[in-house]
């Protein structure tokens, strides 16, 4: 095995595929333009599909190029590879330093049998090491071979009284060693999220290159059943109500589709959903199409957040978020897959997996301070009457009477929403985590551990000053936490507390 | 030790209100009075601009678009004139504290801000300085933790050695607590 080796040409593919992703999510502020001008594209049709071609055999190309100039090998204690086309990248790896051997099948090489073996490293993404397009059992054996040089290397290290701590570290946590099973999700579970959360763009992400024929296609198969719209709305034969049966049909309808998507959309996302440990660290599986991994450290651990929307809370399913460093650092797209998320476990399984990460946690069953009721004044009087009066006003002035109604049924609901809003609010604190939980028809918990914050913020109005009120705030790696209108004295209580723990205990963040 | 020399250990509400009436400082008067010139004479610019445009005598506007510039210029008065204020007012409530472990920062006029930045959780400090900062010896300091850039700590107005001697001060202590 020392000598040079090229990857299977199935590659190409991949680096094809890749590279055209890379050029649509690249060029996708540009499909208004072309939206626009479609009439001018249309006429000249030949020059589109010329230039659609030439940028097609261009990738394609690219894609060879890039196969033909990537060659490793495999050593007896690294690995080296060489690839680049234009900017060449020579990368040699010692097997101590990877992290982590991972197996990622897309969905065009399981017919092959082929895989891509990422080698994980400590240090930065740009050291980290793809061979794409390898036979299965052959990455299996280099895998074998990276893991069983690492635990031949350990066991010497062993041996060897005077190990260097972090090297020891690096091989534990690279070492095959058991992986224990968490959670898992099933079909029904994914469904059941599909059903209470909205997962229609995981579906649209993968069909935004196709949007334009699918819109195509729905319109010229509505036609093909001789359904107008416009001479539908406009013909004077249909009575209002039977117009307005068929929008509450098709509403229903529109609901109904959205929904499915949305299960689709919960499916490619979390299909297979496993979440393990091994060590120290919980490593996330999850994907239908190709399968992606997270992997966090337990000491990474920022933030605990238990989602509930209200269906949900009606059917007793948790969405359990554990959140690492912010989402700053990290590219804004694919977050929600990049995030250590259980989609829609039961209350048992939830308390499981949250005593797993913090056992002296109490977030369920800490006593809940509610928010100073000011909080419905201010919501009633800033935004709400405002609306009403204005709506009022008009009817007075334009003596549509009519439009009266609507705004005492808009202040009653809204009114009733603050009260829900208010009511959901809460906040406490023991020695080692603050808790907030808030929501509106469903209800969410937050909680982190209190050496965790990174800074505190009081707030304060002069109307608020009047009634010895505040916000504080939290600011935490993964985000930031406001508790709104409490008294004043448990504002500066909760902070002085925090800053206190931060400032004594001198515990690390991460 | 570390405890003993702990000087915010708050536990008890009752001795909280001192808490809060710490002493704090203001920012060097020279930031303020710079920067109430700045705004006096942007907003004054704008304000000239717009009074060119009503009576320059080269194209002669409209009676109405006439009109129309009167209410711009005095709405925009209106505006400068609130901006002028409120900065100068924003500028003279701004005031910070150095503590042992901490820094605090106290701002706002209708909506008072204290942000309080423990040492411990600092990522890095910047030192920043304008051309009009370096003229008038002055420097601001922006702190950041890991919070991410929405929450950057910023203390403007600071005379150069003082920013100085505070980053300096922050990054020893910083340096004890990781190494102590």
């Amino acid at each position: 095995m020392d000598n040079w080796q090229r990857v299977s040409k199935v590659s190409i593919v991949d680096y094809f595929v890749k590279n055209l992703i890379r050029l649509v999510s690249t060029s996708i502020y540009a499909i208004p333009a072309i939206w626009a001008s479609s009439d001018t594209l249309k006429e000249h049709l030949d020059y589109v599909v010329l230039g659609g071609g030439a940028v097609i055999s261009l990738l394609f190309v690219a894609a060879f190029l890039q196969y033909f100039f990537f060659k490793y090998r495999l050593k007896e204690d690294n690995i080296e590879i060489h690839s680049g086309v234009l900017f060449k990248k020579h990368l040699d790896l010692p097997f101590t330093r990877v992290q982590n051997v991972k197996l990622i099948t897309p969905v065009y090489f399981r017919p092959f049998d082929y895989t891509t073996m990422e080698l994980d490293t400590a240090g930065s993404a740009k050291n980290e090491a793809n061979i794409v397009a390898v036979p299965k059992d052959k990455a299996n054996a280099m895998k074998q071979q990276i893991l069983a040089y690492q635990a031949l290397h350990q066991a010497e290290e062993q041996v060897d009284e005077q190990k260097e701590s972090d090297k020891e570290s690096v091989a534990n946590e690279a070492a095959v060693g058991d992986e224990k099973l968490l959670n898992e999700r099933s079909l029904l579970d994914l469904v059941i999220h599909g059903l209470t959360n909205n997962r229609v763009f995981f579906f649209l992400a993968i069909l935004a290159p196709m949007a334009d024929s699918i819109f195509e296609y729905a319109n010229q198969f509505l036609l093909s059943f001789g359904f107008d719209v416009k001479a539908f709305l406009f013909d004077a034969e249909h009575p209002w109500w039977q117009l307005s049966l068929y929008f509450i049909a098709s509403f229903i309808m529109a609901y109904f589709i959205v929904m499915l998507i949305s299960i689709l959309g919960a499916i490619i996302a979390f299909y297979g959903y496993k979440l393990t440990k091994r060590d120290n660290n919980y490593i996330q599986r999850s994907g239908l199409l190709s399968i992606h991994e997270v992997v966090m450290k337990k000491p990474r651990l920022q933030m605990i957040v238990r989602q509930q929307d209200w269906l949900d809370v009606l059917i007793k399913r948790i969405n359990l978020k554990f959140e690492q460093m912010g989402g700053l650092e990290r590219h804004q797209q694919n977050n929600v897959r990049n995030k250590l998320m259980v989609p829609s476990v039961k209350e048992n399984e939830c308390r499981e997996l949250i005593d797993e990460m913090w056992p002296t946690n109490k977030m369920t069953q800490v006593d809940y301070q509610p928010i100073s009721q000011r909080f419905i004044v201010r919501g009633i009087g800033l935004f709400i009457t405002p609306i009403t009066l204005l709506l009022c006003v008009i009817a007075v002035v334009s003596e549509q009477w009519i439009i009266v109604p609507p705004a005492i049924v808009f202040f009653v609901i809204a009114s009733g929403l603050i009260w829900c809003r208010w009511k959901r609010w809460g906040y406490a604190m023991d020695d080692e985590y603050v808790y907030v939980r808030k929501g509106l028809l469903g209800v969410n918990y937050y909680c982190f551990a209190i050496e965790k914050t990174q800074m505190v913020k009081f707030k304060q109005s002069i109307f608020l000053r009047r009634h010895k009120l505040c916000h504080t705030a939290f600011v935490t790696a993964a985000s930031s936490l406001t508790i709104p209108f409490i008294p004043q004295d448990i504002g500066w209580h909760l902070m002085s507390q925090s800053l206190y723990k931060v400032e004594s205990l001198k515990k690390n963040w991460m | 030790m570390e405890q003993s020399t702990f000087s915010n250990e708050p536990l008890s509400i009752e001795s909280l209100p001192a808490y809060q009436s710490q002493e704090s400082t203001p920012l060097e008067p020279a930031y303020i009075k710079a920067n109430n010139i700045l705004r006096i004479v942007s907003f004054s610019v704008i304000l000239l601009i717009i009074a060119v445009i009503k009576w320059q005598p080269f194209s002669p506007l409209s009676a109405d678009a006439s009109h129309v510039f009167s209410i711009i210029l005095a709405v925009a008065g209106a505006i400068s004139l609130f901006a002028i204020v409120m900065g100068y007012l924003y500028d003279k409530n701004k005031s910070y504290t150095l503590r042992e472990h901490d820094i605090s920062l106290y701002s706002g006029v209708i909506f008072k801000k204290v942000t309080i930045q423990p040492f411990l959780r600092i990522q890095h400090i910047e030192l920043k300085r304008g051309p009009i900062d370096r003229k008038l010896d002055l420097a601001s300091i922006q702190v950041f933790s890991a919070g991410g850039a929405l929450h950057t700590f910023e203390l403007p107005g600071l005379t150069h050695d003082d920013a100085l001697s505070m980053r300096q001060y922050i990054l020893d202590h910083k340096d004890v607590t990781v190494h102590g």
